[in-house]
């Protein structure tokens, strides 16, 4: 069972079902589709592995197909740890996949800072949830997304997930909309093992 | 997963004494059969209405039930979402594609909690294009919205994270019968195939 710093975070913070999406985010090798319709380069492999002589790992990377009606999309990849801890510092990729690339994470809603947010219902769930045995103060509270600080800890031999609900590469201003079946190519800079490119898969679900 | 099964035994009597009862539920252990749950007493927003635009671009009064027959599913979020959202989208896909022919009978509604930047065009694109007979619900009327949130125990609004004025939102989805009553709700997270079961469930009930 891999072991993912985010899902155990959401847990705490939000009580959050991500094992199932977790899972699922992992291991993928659909190389069936392989149309580069011009975002990127015809790299390497299909969604699997940029391996370094540290030994960090990058595989199943994709991402998911964006409405046109919007100019965000999401990639997820799962991250395994080489010899030594690292950190992933950033992600970018060209101007023609997306004008911006950042890592975020969703997190629980901190406070009761907007204006009547206090209402009977989600008291009421919440409550519910604080029945439940697992955790879950914040079984249905809200979320907000916000960009990573300091980067994501890469512990050493220890698999890090980016998957839906917890941690994600943001593409802000997407050239064009994702489609399902293109490739591009992601950047992701770590503090130690430097940069590595992963070719991305775009999918409609996760695989 | 979460495990919704673990609900203690007072809060499963309540269950029980309410309108729906749930199969299974109060045997020992206190498993259900659903993977969302349920709350005591059941929600009723069946007198809530919303303006909408209906697929075929008909706006209407949208009242949230269910026609005759059928479950309607709402969800609230907003199209500038890269991540929750269209994961949670997708999921209902998934789960209507699992339904086959039943799939006709599920409503999907999902009312933008960004009216400003989510004109109903935009949002009607953008659910549309996960479900393609979706109901869009966009209105500037936020007194509407709040008590129509509030009513399914959903909070929403702006969070500043990083300077910026980020949206937030509760992240369940939620069932809805022709009689108005909140029957399910889901958190984040739930796998597309237990959605299908759970309405499968509620399809039943409501035939």
């Amino acid at each position: 069972m891999l072991t993912t710093l985010k899902a155990r975070r959401l847990l705490i913070g939000s009580g959050l079902a991500l094992a199932s999406l977790v899972g699922a985010a992992c291991g993928s090798d659909s190389a069936t589709t392989a149309g580069s319709d011009g975002t990127g380069a015809e790299a390497t492999t299909g969604g699997s592995a940029a391996e370094s002589a540290e030994g960090i790992e990058i595989t199943g990377a994709w991402a998911r197909t964006s409405p046109s009606s919007v100019d965000t999309g999401a990639a997820y990849l799962t991250i395994k740890g080489g010899a030594e801890d690292d950190t992933l510092l950033s992600a970018s990729v060209d101007a023609s996949v997306a004008g911006m690339a950042q890592i975020h994470e969703m997190v629980p809603v901190s406070g009761t800072g907007s204006e009547s947010t206090m209402d009977r219902g989600s008291d009421s769930s919440r409550a519910m949830g604080s029945d439940n045995s697992t955790d879950s103060s914040a079984a249905d509270g809200a979320m907000v997304m916000q960009e990573v600080k300091g980067g994501i800890e890469i512990p050493a031999g220890e698999t890090v997930e980016l998957a839906p609900g917890g941690y994600h590469v943001m593409l802000m201003e997407l050239a064009e909309p994702l489609k399902e079946g293109a490739m591009f190519d992601l950047t992701l800079t770590f503090e130690n093992a430097g940069e590595k490119t992963v070719n991305v898969e775009v999918r409609t679900e996760a695989p | 997963m979460i495990k919704r099964s673990g609900v203690p035994a007072a809060f499963a009597g309540a269950l029980l004494v309410g309108a729906v009862t749930v199969a299974g539920c109060g045997s020992d252990g206190g498993d259900t059969t659903f993977s969302g749950y349920e709350r005591t007493p059941t929600p009723q927003v069946g007198d809530l209405t919303l303006p909408a635009v209906a697929a075929d671009g008909t706006e209407i009064e949208l009242a949230m039930k269910a026609s005759d027959g059928k479950v309607m599913l709402v969800y609230f979020g907003y199209t500038n979402c890269p991540d929750i959202c269209p994961t949670t989208l997708s999921d209902v896909r998934q789960a209507l594609g699992d339904l086959g022919d039943d799939a006709s009978k599920v409503e999907l509604t999902m009312v933008s909690i960004d009216p400003k930047v989510d004109t109903p065009e935009i949002l009607g694109s953008y659910v549309r294009s996960f479900v393609p007979d979706a109901t869009a619900v966009s209105t500037l009327d936020d007194a509407r919205l709040r008590a129509a949130a509030e009513g399914f125990g959903a909070d929403y609004g702006k969070e500043e994270v990083d300077g910026k004025l980020q949206p937030f939102h509760t992240t369940s989805l939620y069932a809805v019968d022709p009689e108005g009553d909140l029957v399910l709700s889901w958190t984040f997270g739930t796998k597309p195939a237990d959605l299908a079961a759970d309405l499968r469930i509620l399809l039943e009930r409501v035939a």
